[in-house]
């Protein structure tokens, strides 16, 4: 079953669990969708799904959701995340292109159509300039960053998810100055390197369209990509 | 309380080998699962308990569940043993049978010289 449907399902299902069980599976689905991030959607959904049927069934004989799950219910969604599996590096490969892809689109088309309406007041022109040399380093740095920027994520998650956080303002700075670093690279990169190799100067409707063709591409891959899931 | 939890100890041993087994006697899903573990006797194991043990059976590709209409009710996830499964639940019968004549004997050894 696709994922959406399993989650429209769910959310039709729920309304005949009585007010107690309710508020307890809601519980339970929030804490496991949110631990959710680096686990396959997919079976997390189907595992939601089985323990809401279980649940209903349940119910039909008098029973209570501590019933099912046991009374520590912080426990038992723990080790119910602890088995659903990660997700495909398939589906992880496709996301970050869909992540990158965001990130371009938003550039080159609120730049185009912003430089587009400066230049129409003479401010700038009506091109967008660059380097190869510098624009190609530009790119790998940033590449290398979004990738240790998932890795830390990642780390930080795994580390995070079965403890309460003691000190969250010492937390937050470690965090920061650990993103600081990461970006320490690509900023200099952008700011410090010299312009080198031969220069592009785009105009600005070129980027404009080929912003939009990608936000294209990128709906189409959507669409194709749930439906296979 | 110490009688509980050596009870939980000792189910949590076999309690995936006959997942494995009431799996393979009939496809089945989570809920009518676990009514057949309290069919069979296992009346201590909580309902829920099953879930996780499922979802490690199938990261260990011995059980693959498909969603299929239940008769009268909703689509639910039936559970089938694959090839890998079968073979599982094979080297989980040796290892029981292997424990299972031993621990009779002394058993029955214990209760004739009245310990």
């Amino acid at each position: 079953m696709e994922i959406d449907k399993l989650v429209q399902e769910n959310n039709a299902k729920r309304e005949q669990l009585n007010e107690e069980n309710l508020k307890v599976y809601k519980e339970m689905l929030v804490y496991i969708r949110t631990k959710e991030i680096v686990k396959s959607e997919r079976q997390t959904e189907e595992i939601l799904m089985e323990l809401l049927d279980h649940l209903l069934l349940a119910q039909a004989k008098g029973k209570t959701a501590v019933d099912v799950f046991g009374k520590d219910l912080k426990a038992y969604c723990d080790e119910i995340i602890k088995e659903i599996p990660r997700e495909t590096k398939e589906t992880s490969f496709y996301f970050l292109l869909y992540i990158f892809s965001v990130f371009l689109t938003t550039f080159m088309l609120t730049h185009s159509i912003l430089s587009y309406i400066l230049s129409y007041f003479d401010i700038t022109e009506p091109y967008y300039s660059f380097s190869i040399g510098k624009i190609s380093i530009i790119i790998l740095v940033g590449i290398i960053t979004i990738i240790f920027y998932i890795i830390f994520f990642l780390k930080w998650l795994e580390k995070n998810t079965f403890k309460e956080t003691e000190h969250k303002i010492k937390e937050f700075f470690v965090v920061f100055f650990i993103c600081a670093a990461i970006s320490l690279p690509l900023v200099s990169s952008i700011v410090f390197l010299p312009t080198f190799g031969p220069m592009i100067h785009v105009p600005n409707m070129i980027i404009f369209v080929v912003g939009l063709l990608l936000l294209g591409c990128m709906f189409i891959l959507k669409r194709t990509l749930h439906v296979i899931t | 309380m110490r009688s509980l939890s050596l009870r939980s100890q000792l189910l949590r041993g076999v309690l995936e080998g006959c997942i494995l087994a009431v799996i393979k006697e009939e496809s089945t899903y989570g809920y009518e699962l676990s009514v057949k573990l309290q069919q069979y006797g296992l009346q201590d194991i909580s309902e829920g308990s099953i879930y996780p043990i499922l979802l490690r059976l199938q990261r260990e590709r011995l059980i693959e569940g498909t969603f299929k209409k239940s008769g009268l009710g909703p689509k639910r996830k039936y559970y089938h043993l694959t090839e890998k499964g079968q073979n599982a639940l094979n080297h989980f019968k040796e290892h029981w049978e292997a424990i299972k004549k031993p621990v009779d004997l002394m058993m029955k050894g214990g209760d004739e010289s009245g310990n």
